[in-house]
């Protein structure tokens, strides 16, 4: 009966269009009341505690650094690195596309803004020399998505956090991973577009956009670099890579004053206003579930289910695919991550490499209709329509669920660098 | 009013901004102070990550200002009708209040008990306050929406 009240709490509050945040927290709140001890008190007290952790700021500070690097002309360097560097290959635009994907993503952290950032400097130039739009579509919107798997990923660090494994784990399992997309991506783009004319090498070029880029990509290096030198943990990492992208920002390119340096903040500011109550009350329902057990009797009802851990990770691929279509990344961690890696835990997997497979099913819910963000940012940013899109990431869907399952399945991958 | 909430949601973003500011250079201190000086700066993790709290608190009444709050609109259709956003923000007003109330609850008992910040033992209740003042000010905005729907912006799409 109890469960049916929330259930009801729940349909109500979406039919009457709140925010995740609200459902949430009256979600929290019923739960706190009905089965916890009886004292709503208790969830804001919780929250507290859930915020007052040195793990969680590094989410702000690798936000700012990724949104500073978006919205001053570091991609725009990147991307000239990148094209001097690969534009002499067969297809070398289509994979200076997917390769300045994955580099800006190693500094932004976002899909979106690596979407944006990259494609409306290189789709049109794609179109110009010849690329087919589908193509060009599909493969930035399906290359934007490599930015939740690259470190350091915001939905790895949340993972980190809500079950307690070492992030600067995670960002090197994300690694291997990473690069093998990028490559599998590339490899596409190049077998498909072979019959393009490839431009001709020019080393002066090379030299000047290097020169132009050095700054910008020698943040993942300082970042990665830092942390796994020992120097720095993944939060101090953050605020380091913070300050170094303010210094090239603000100093050495030069691209924005006061008022951009405001707005980035402030941007920041209202993105995680709307993540970090989902964090607090996630973190909050955890302590609460975990002090009823909730998370031993789901383990060992999954066990029960299924018999062996290639039907638990092929059944959990099915139902994330299928949240991803519905639910956004971040959410769907808070929520999902601490049960599903009970069973996980249960079936003796590394919290690490169902980390990755966690976010590697989600990043594909970034094309897949109906809420795929790609997809709607894709639509916005280059005008085409919704099925135009969603069509022109189907070949690139059906790589990535390829690789869906190698990341699954050999668990190599993402454990070969710990 | 409007430039009354446009001055109020610019003064919380300044406010956030501050905070992030304070928590980054804390933090690059902190780092500094280890690695050149081979020292470290008391309770400097601890502002740290009280200011990272004020902004993040500030961020969702930021976020509730210009309408940046994740929303299902899947269920849209079941209630139709002009009414129905009206009656959505005074709901989402309602729930916010109500979760005021156990945030002062919160508060003064950190009062009463005396509770103080580790390291640096200053009263940790002011620092608190963000707490009530994020859901009281978040119930402001959605009353101000329900009163007149034209002031709310449209939806922001972000990851």
């Amino acid at each position: 009966m109890l469960s049916l009240g929330l259930i009801a709490l729940v349909l109500v509050m979406l039919a009457l269009r709140q925010s995740v945040i609200l459902i949430l927290l009256m979600a929290a709140a019923y739960v706190h009341f009905f089965w916890g001890d009886g004292e709503i008190l208790y969830l804001i007290e919780d929250m507290w505690s859930a915020l007052d952790s040195e793990v969680l700021l590094a989410i702000p500070m690798f936000m700012l650094t990724g949104a500073t690097m978006a919205t001053g002309s570091s991609a725009q360097r990147l991307i000239d690195v990148v094209r001097a560097l690969t534009e002499w290959l067969p297809g070398g635009m289509a994979i200076a596309a997917v390769v300045s994907c994955a580099l800006f993503s190693s500094i932004s952290g976002s899909s979106a803004v690596t979407l944006l950032a990259v494609g409306t400097v290189l789709y049109p130039a794609l179109k110009d020399a010849g690329y087919d739009k589908k193509f060009a579509l599909g493969s930035l919107a399906s290359a934007g998505t490599l930015g939740i798997i690259i470190p350091p990923s915001i939905p790895l660090i949340i993972y980190g956090i809500i079950t307690e494994t070492s992030i600067a784990d995670l960002f090197l399992a994300g690694i291997i991973p990473g690069i093998l997309l990028t490559f599998i991506l590339s490899f596409y783009g190049f077998f498909r577009n072979r019959h393009i004319p490839p431009a001709k090498f020019s080393l002066q070029r090379t030299k000047v956009a290097l020169k132009e880029g050095i700054w910008a990509l020698m943040l993942p290096v300082i970042l990665l670099g830092g942390i796994y030198s020992g120097y720095f943990a993944p939060t101090e990492a953050a605020a380091v890579a913070l300050c170094y992208a303010l210094l090239v920002e603000l100093f050495i390119h030069q691209e924005f004053g006061f008022l951009g340096f405001f707005g980035i903040f402030k941007y920041t500011a209202q993105l995680l206003g709307s993540i970090f109550p989902i964090l607090a009350v996630a973190l909050s329902l955890k302590s609460l579930l975990a002090v009823q057990g909730v998370p031993q009797e789901f383990a060992a009802f999954l066990q029960a289910t299924f018999t062996s851990e290639i039907g638990y990770l092929l059944a959990v691929n099915v139902a994330l695919l299928v949240v991803g279509c519905f639910v956004d990344a971040i959410p769907a961690i808070l929520i999902l991550g601490p049960l599903l890696y009970a069973g996980a835990a249960s079936f003796g997997i590394s919290p690490v490499h169902f980390g990755i497979i966690m976010v590697v099913n989600l990043e594909l819910g970034f094309l897949t209709p109906p809420i795929g963000l790609n997809l709607i940012v894709a639509m916005t940013a280059f005008k085409e329509k919704f099925a135009t899109v969603a069509v022109s990431v189907l070949p690139f869907l059906a790589l990535m669920l390829v690789f869906l399952l190698v990341v699954t399945f050999v668990p190599w991958l993402s454990l070969a660098l710990l | 009013m409007r430039l009354y909430i446009q001055l109020l949601l610019w003064l919380e973003s300044a406010v956030a901004v501050v905070a992030y500011l304070t928590t980054a250079t804390l933090l690059f201190s902190q780092i500094m102070a280890r690695e050149v000086f081979a020292t470290s700066i008391d309770g400097a993790s601890k502002i740290a990550i009280l200011a990272a709290i004020t902004a993040g608190s500030l961020g969702m009444v930021i976020a509730t200002g210009e309408n940046a709050h994740l929303r299902p609109s899947f269920a849209d259709g079941v209630f139709r009708g002009k009414w129905v956003p009206r009656l959505g923000d005074v709901l989402s007003a309602c729930v916010h209040l109500f979760l005021a109330y156990f945030a002062f609850r919160f508060v003064a008992e950190t009062k009463h008990f005396r509770d103080v910040v580790e390291l640096i033992r200053i009263p940790l209740w002011p620092f608190q306050i963000v707490f009530p003042y994020m859901f009281l000010s978040s119930a402001f905005k959605h009353l101000i929406f329900a009163w007149q729907p034209e002031w709310k912006p449209r939806p922001i799409l972000r990851d």
